[in-house]
């Protein structure tokens, strides 16, 4: 039986791709910071007849990953597959994200993928797995927009990585790929904050962006299957949405005018569309 | 006159772009980890007849950038130019740099160039100057 890990794995894009490995008769092994959610996605797992586990991990912290590869290589031998998924959002301009809010989202969306490619794909060389790490990445790595700087340097930083990672052992027989969606429907925006705001402003910021981010985005059920297809063929790079593959292209044609076009919305307007998110789609 | 901060201008692209700047009359911050190479690139200006000043900084230190902004702007108030030209490169595959060197990169290639811009280009802001931050970037992005 193969094993799949998926960090993140309590909601959204983690929970529907270890719900489809499963479904495929992987054995899913469930990460996640918050281990209520993650109980939850192995008891969806269970209830449809696959398996998983439930295992607690911090991806910002580089002793979670170090015992978590241990363990699962222990209990459930080395994975042939491992998506690093887990991502954070935070809001706000350059310089009003503070210095903290730029380590944490850097740690978070840029190493923690990295780190977990450098432990799994050790363990995979070592022992001769033909695995496949997959890193979900954003179409914010190619979007160098005003409203989310951090995240979208954190993503571009790991979306390079992987390419970097492929280049050094896609031909030593693993697999690495990037998936890098649009707007897909998650904890994404709930779970996030704003910087440069007080507490209470952040979680009221949140809760309303995340009211229309709950009608906007797509079945993360989409990402679940690009990732299965990026698994299948080894594909390098998978947009997945509409906005995310013309941002990909045009990032490829022109970065200036990549540039341009996220430039356009600013933080003052999105504040703006986040208050109207909140008013028509019910937040907080 | 224009204030010029460079980092890593003790050597290299940082010492040749900090002679370049100081012979069109700018003054320039020789910012460097090393200090006596920083005040080696400011002997060879102020020989040249030009304006510097030594600093030393750890770019991949926060706090240290902070303490520069208010260095900066108590002496010579808020730089028209901030060049982040600091940086290293180790050498070795993805899964052979340990954690610590992986870390070292980040911090002093990528954390250094938020920091930086953080400081001076709120100061910039709060000071009216339309100034320029130049990232060295490398070919390898």
């Amino acid at each position: 039986m193969s094993v799949t890990v998926v960090t993140g794995a309590g909601s959204g894009i983690g929970r529907a791709t270890a719900l489809r490995f499963a479904r495929n008769g992987s054995e899913a092994v469930v990460a996640d910071i918050n281990e209520q959610t993650g109980q939850e996605t192995v008891e969806l797992i269970e209830k449809s007849g696959g398996r998983a586990v439930f295992r607690r991990l911090d991806v910002a912290s580089l002793t979670d990953w170090e015992d978590f590869t241990d363990w699962v290589c222990a209990e459930h031998g080395v994975p042939d597959v491992v998506v690093n998924n887990a991502g954070i959002l935070i809001g706000g301009g350059f310089l009003e994200q503070t210095n903290a809010d730029w380590r944490r989202m850097i740690q978070i969306n840029m190493m923690s993928p990295l780190v977990g490619s450098r432990l799994f794909v050790q363990r995979m060389t070592d022992s001769g797995v033909r695995g496949h790490i997959v890193n979900v990445c954003s179409v914010g790595a190619f979007m160098p927009t005003p409203i989310a700087p951090s995240y979208v340097v954190a993503k571009a930083g790991a979306w390079f990585g992987t390419q970097a990672l492929r280049a050094e052992f896609g031909d030593k027989g693993i697999g690495v790929s990037a998936i890098c969606p649009g707007l897909i429907r998650t904890s994404l925006a709930a779970n996030g904050t704003r910087g440069g705001v007080s507490d209470g402003a952040s979680a009221d910021w949140s809760s309303k962006l995340a009211a229309g981010h709950r009608y906007l985005g797509r079945s993360p059920d989409r990402v679940a299957a690009a990732i299965e297809r990026a698994v299948r063929r080894n594909l390098s790079t998978v947009p997945v949405g509409i906005e995310a593959w013309a941002a990909w292209y045009l990032y490829r044609l022109s970065p200036s005018a990549a540039r341009g076009l996220s430039g356009l919305v600013t933080m003052s307007i999105a504040d703006k569309a986040v208050a109207l998110s909140g008013k028509v789609f019910g937040g907080n | 006159m224009k204030n010029v901060i460079i980092t890593g201008a003790g050597a290299g692209i940082g010492r040749e772009t900090a002679k370049l700047f100081a012979a069109k009359g700018s003054r320039v911050v020789v910012a460097d980890i090393d200090l006596p190479a920083a005040k080696e690139t400011v002997e060879q200006i102020v020989t040249a007849g030009g304006r510097a000043t030594a600093y030393q900084l750890d770019v991949s230190s926060a706090e240290e950038w902070e303490a520069f902004g208010a260095w900066m702007f108590a002496h010579f108030g808020a730089p028209h130019v901030l060049i982040n030209n600091a940086g290293v490169m180790d050498l070795g595959g993805f899964v052979e740099m340990s954690a610590a060197q992986w870390q070292r990169e980040i911090d002093i290639d990528l954390m250094s160039v938020i920091y930086g811009s953080r400081v001076f280009a709120q100061q910039m802001i709060d000071d009216g100057i339309r100034g320029h931050i130049v990232n060295l970037s490398s070919a390898a992005a």
